[in-house]
């Protein structure tokens, strides 16, 4: 309501307050020497709330707070318009800043005053407010985590902050009896620091690195910003100092990890996941492929990995995509074209929006090649164990073999026997001597193929596969189990398909694997059995696919055995190795084929199975 | 030296069988062939002089087949032709009474010897 009385610059002059006093909008009194009222205008009383009757039965010392008579004495004695703030206490209770712009006035040598009383409430209220600025300013120096310095031209502090004094161990008090040259490493005497000081003072700002010292004598390393201020002739330095122990540590250690990741086995490289594009790779990476960094960033990782593009490829895109990491072996080439398989493993990575992608990439090449040797020794190990099935096989059938031999040898020795009788004879024709000739030669290429049969057996070794009919391979297994099996008694059947398709098979093997069967099946029919029979079935049970099943009326393996039997040392036998079927099984499935058992208190079947290759 | 010397050969193998066959009828034997021992048995066996009988028969051995036939109180001589016995199967047979064991392969005159050695012996008793 009195905004526009309110008062800003308080420097009015007689004819304001005359025109003012007599428009009646700034608030005037007048009074006596002794501050008694003689006389309030109606803006007066609309300020303070009193009806002019009551402020003249008043003193002006009853409506302010600390109005001093002194004040008043002095202004007369002066005989100069002075100001007085004060409280003004309104008629409602609230109180009021104002600013008595006082005059003094001699009339009818009665001392006067004249007085226009301004409502500055406003004012002070921004007074305050400049002030809490300034105190929080002053606090925000103060508690600021950097420590900062005022610094005076001969290298004293005019100022130092809380920081200052904890980073350096000195208290405030000391600081300020102290100069430069005694904490700084870089400003160690006067000359220095007047260099410092012209520098700064030229550019406006400077930062440098320095070393400060604590009390104790400890040094830190720190980053100083230095200002050059001039505020009313009064120069000053504000420096900022930050410690950057902690700083320079991390750096360090940044330092020393980017090392052991150039300087790790794996190679590592960044790219972007949508274009490849490479963006960073260490230095294993590149010594690697034989790029220097510079090269490979900015080509793509199809410019170097042989995977990249093809479908498998996208495939673990997807993945990548789908659970943030991947892994597969690929092919890195490398600048001189030579070729190098690697391990990947891949994480996918978001960098503000940015889809990048890490890759690892570990060198397999020794664990190829190792691979392939353990294969290959594992290889021989089986042939060898196989040889030694094949060879105990036979000393299994040594007696029935002995027997087989011996029977050409005999029949040979009896008719040499007698194509010499018969070439002392004179009743002889040379067609009876021929015929003997020639069945005694029948009889030698027979004992011939027979040794020529075990002799392949025992010691193929040769581990090659041929295009092979199946019948044919168990028509010579048979060969070799014929007399065993007769000389058990034993009944045979043979049931050969007419036609089967032929298989790829290492012929050796499946031979062991059909006597492995033959043998287990001419053991589990006891010699006091009944029923003793073994049949043999070949067959095309789909187009691709060739089976043997070897059955037999033995007493059957125990029940609940199941697939165990083809364990290593599975055996029923008293004196059994328990390497047949084991060795059977690795055969039958290094062919690509399956073994399946079955049997009950009557028999048991063994079924083997070949692909033919034909898809 | 009887002519009519009558030898019956139990031989499953048939190339030793024919062998045997014609050693014997060269050496102006009788010969009665079989393959296996229960064809034997059906037979009129006992009208032979001598047999000459496999080790290794199919179903039943050929000691096991003597045995039988020694078991019909017949004890015409016999020569009992194997591969290597083992020593406890060679004892058994040196039970049965004038039996005789020729290892294979033999020599074909020692047959005829042998033959002709236990046919005489059986007939001297």
């Amino acid at each position: 309501m009195y905004s526009h009385l309110k008062s800003t610059s308080g420097d009015l002059t007689e004819t304001h307050l005359v025109d003012s006093v007599e428009h009646e909008v700034v608030a005037s009194v007048r009074f006596d020497a002794n501050a008694n009222f003689i006389q309030v205008n109606d803006a007066f009383c609309l300020l303070t709330g009193y009806s002019r009757k009551q402020v003249l039965a008043t003193n002006i010392a009853d409506i302010t707070n600390h109005f001093l008579y002194e004040q008043l004495l002095d202004i007369q004695n002066r005989g100069e318009s002075s100001r007085i703030e004060t409280t003004l206490n309104c008629k409602n209770g609230s109180s009021i800043q104002v600013e008595i712009l006082c005059q003094p006035i001699s009339l009818d040598s009665n001392q006067h005053f004249a007085a226009i009383v301004l409502d500055i409430s406003d004012r002070i209220i921004d007074r305050k407010a400049r002030e809490k600025q300034l105190r929080i300013s002053q606090l925000g120096i103060d508690k600021s985590v950097d420590a900062v310095f005022w610094i005076q031209r001969d290298g004293s502090f005019s100022y130092v902050n809380e920081a200052a004094c904890q980073n350096l161990g000195h208290s405030e008090s000391e600081l300020l009896q102290m100069k430069v040259a005694d904490i700084s490493l870089a400003s160690p005497n006067s000359e220095a620091w007047t260099t410092h000081w012209n520098l700064v003072k030229k550019h406006g700002t400077a930062t440098i690195d320095s070393q400060h010292k604590r009390k104790d004598g400890s040094t830190y390393d720190c980053e100083i910003r230095a200002s050059y201020l001039n505020f009313e002739q009064d120069e000053i330095l504000n420096v900022i100092v930050r410690d950057v122990t902690e700083q320079k540590r991390s750096q360090a250690r940044l330092r020393q990890q980017s090392l052991s990741l150039d300087r790790a086995s794996a190679a590592i490289i960044w790219a972007e996941l949508d274009t490849g594009i490479v963006i960073d790779a260490n230095e294993t990476h590149c010594a690697r492929l034989g790029y220097r960094k510079e090269e490979l960033i900015g080509k793509t990782i199809y410019d170097f990995d042989q995977s990249a593009g093809n479908e498998q490829f996208e495939l673990f895109k997807k993945q990548l995509k789908d659970c943030g990491r991947a892994k597969f072996e690929s092919i890195h080439t490398c600048k001189n074209g030579t070729n190098i398989p690697v391990e990947i493993t891949v994480t996918l990575h978001d960098f503000d929006g940015d889809q990048l992608i890490c890759c690892f990439a570990r060198d397999i090449t020794e664990q190829q090649r190792d691979k392939k040797e353990t294969a290959q020794r594992l290889a021989e190990l089986s042939s060898q164990l196989a040889h030694l099935n094949r060879v105990s096989s036979m000393g299994e059938m040594a007696s029935a073999i002995a027997h087989e031999l011996n029977q050409p040898l005999s029949a040979i020795s009896t008719n040499a026997f007698l194509l010499e009788e018969l070439l002392d004879s004179n009743s002889t024709t040379s067609a009876d001597l021929r015929s003997l000739a020639k069945k005694i030669r029948e009889q030698a290429i027979m004992s011939g193929e027979i040794v020529h049969r075990l002799r392949g057996f025992v010691s193929g070794k040769s581990r090659t596969r041929e295009i092979a009919d199946i019948n044919d391979v168990v028509t010579e297994s048979l060969k070799l189990m014929d007399t065993r099996i007769r000389h058990e008694n034993i009944e045979q059947r043979y049931f050969l398909a007419p036609t089967l398709p032929k298989a790829n098979v290492d012929r050796i093997q499946v031979q062991q694997v059909i006597v492995n069967l033959l043998l287990n099946a001419v053991e589990a029919i006891d010699t006091d059995s009944v029923r003793r029979r073994i049949t043999v079935r070949t067959s095309a049970p789909e187009y691709n696919l060739v089976q043997v099943q070897i059955e037999d009326t033995g007493k059957g393996i125990p029940k609940g055995t199941g697939s165990s039997c083809f364990n290593p040392f599975f055996t029923t036998k008293p004196d059994g190795m328990g390497m047949g079927l084991a060795i059977s099984r690795s055969i039958v499935e290094g062919h690509g084929g399956a073994i399946k058992c079955s049997s009950d208190d009557f028999g048991t079947e063994f079924r083997v199975r070949f692909p033919t290759g034909l898809l | 030296m009887d002519l009519n010397l009558k030898v019956t050969i139990v031989e499953d193998n048939e190339l030793v069988r024919q062998s045997l066959v014609y050693l014997c009828e060269l050496k102006k034997m009788e010969t009665t062939c079989f393959e296996c021992a229960e064809s034997f048995l059906d037979s009129d066996f006992k009208n032979a002089d001598c047999f000459v009988i496999d080790f290794r028969l199919p179903g039943i051995t050929g000691f096991e087949l003597l045995q039988k036939v020694r078991q019909t109180n017949c004890l015409k001589p016999a020569v009992l032709v194997s591969g290597n016995l083992d020593s406890s199967t060679y004892n058994d047979v040196k039970v049965l009474k004038n039996i005789v064991c020729l290892d294979k392969p033999f020599r074909p005159l020692d047959l005829i010897e042998t033959i002709h050695r236990i046919t005489s012996v059986a007939a001297d008793t």
